[in-house]
């Protein structure tokens, strides 16, 4: 039981490790198109577009952090 | 922007000033920051983007692991068609290729390995865990490969258990980087 635990567990850190950089590169890709734009209604849209990404970063961080706690519970 | 070039064209620059001018344009269009030495700068939590080293690493890792994966499939179909049909060109094409497959292959390992250290925090996770070990294992078997054809021009011959070996090295490590690319799909 606890190695199938385990190893769920580990696919879904995996997951998390995949998809944490890819937030951040979405988030430095609106923010670049953010500076390329000069009219304040693209600007901001660009820099709310980076805070959701950059929000998303946040939170799969968050579980990324619960997730190791629970594994680092587990037995070996 | 059209008749800003033309201006810069028209007036006598100094030969170093032009370069200075030039170099700074250049660094502008790729996007790099030469105020905080990044690609990007610094994001609002103080969270910094891809520095320039990482963002290097990145395009490295893309760029080498394309000519592996691009050339050796070539390796095993001109290996192929040599056995189907003898003439000695398509193995000395073959040998060719996997040189420059060979060669890219660390450019590979050692971007990979810096790109998993930094950016994915160096996480041993089965994905990284496999392209770890099949990368290596590959390396190795192709530098093998390219030492033995080098050294023995015949090594290839399907006539002998020579051949074969080679054959079957050959065709190994073709899945091998089937399989690597797969893997690396994951990250696009």
């Amino acid at each position: 039981m606890s190695a199938n635990e385990r190893r769920d567990l580990e696919r879904k850190i995996e997951a998390l490790i995949i998809a944490i950089p890819r937030e951040t590169d979405a988030q430095e890709f609106y923010l670049q198109l953010e500076r390329e734009y000069d009219d304040p209604a693209s600007k901001e849209m660009f820099r709310f577009l980076a805070e959701q990404e950059k929000g998303h970063r946040i939170h799969l961080e968050a579980i990324l952090a619960r997730l190791d706690e629970k594994l680092a519970k587990l037995p070996k | 922007m059209f008749y800003g070039v033309i201006l810069f064209a028209k007036i006598k620059w100094e030969p170093a000033t032009k370069n200075k001018i030039f170099i700074l344009i250049s660094i502008k269009l790729s996007g790099y920051n030469l105020k905080n030495k990044r690609f990007f700068s610094s994001n609002s939590n103080g969270r910094a983007g891809l520095t320039l080293k990482n963002k290097l690493v990145v395009h490295t890792h893309h760029i080498a692991s394309h000519f592996t994966n691009g050339l050796w499939p070539v390796v095993a179909f001109l290996l192929t068609v040599y056995y189907f049909n003898g003439d000695a060109s398509f193995e000395r094409a073959s040998f060719y290729c996997f040189i420059f497959s060979t060669l890219s292959a660390p450019f590979v390992l050692g971007s990979g390995w810096t790109d998993w250290k930094t950016r994915f925090q160096g996480r041993p996770t089965m994905i990284f865990n496999h392209k770890r070990f099949f990368g290596s294992l590959f390396l190795a078997s192709s530098l093998l490969l390219v030492v033995w054809r080098a050294t023995d021009a015949a090594a290839a011959a399907p006539a002998g258990p020579s051949g074969l070996v080679y054959a079957a090295i050959v065709y190994v490590d073709t899945i091998f980087v089937i399989y690597l690319g797969y893997l690396g799909g994951k990250f696009i």
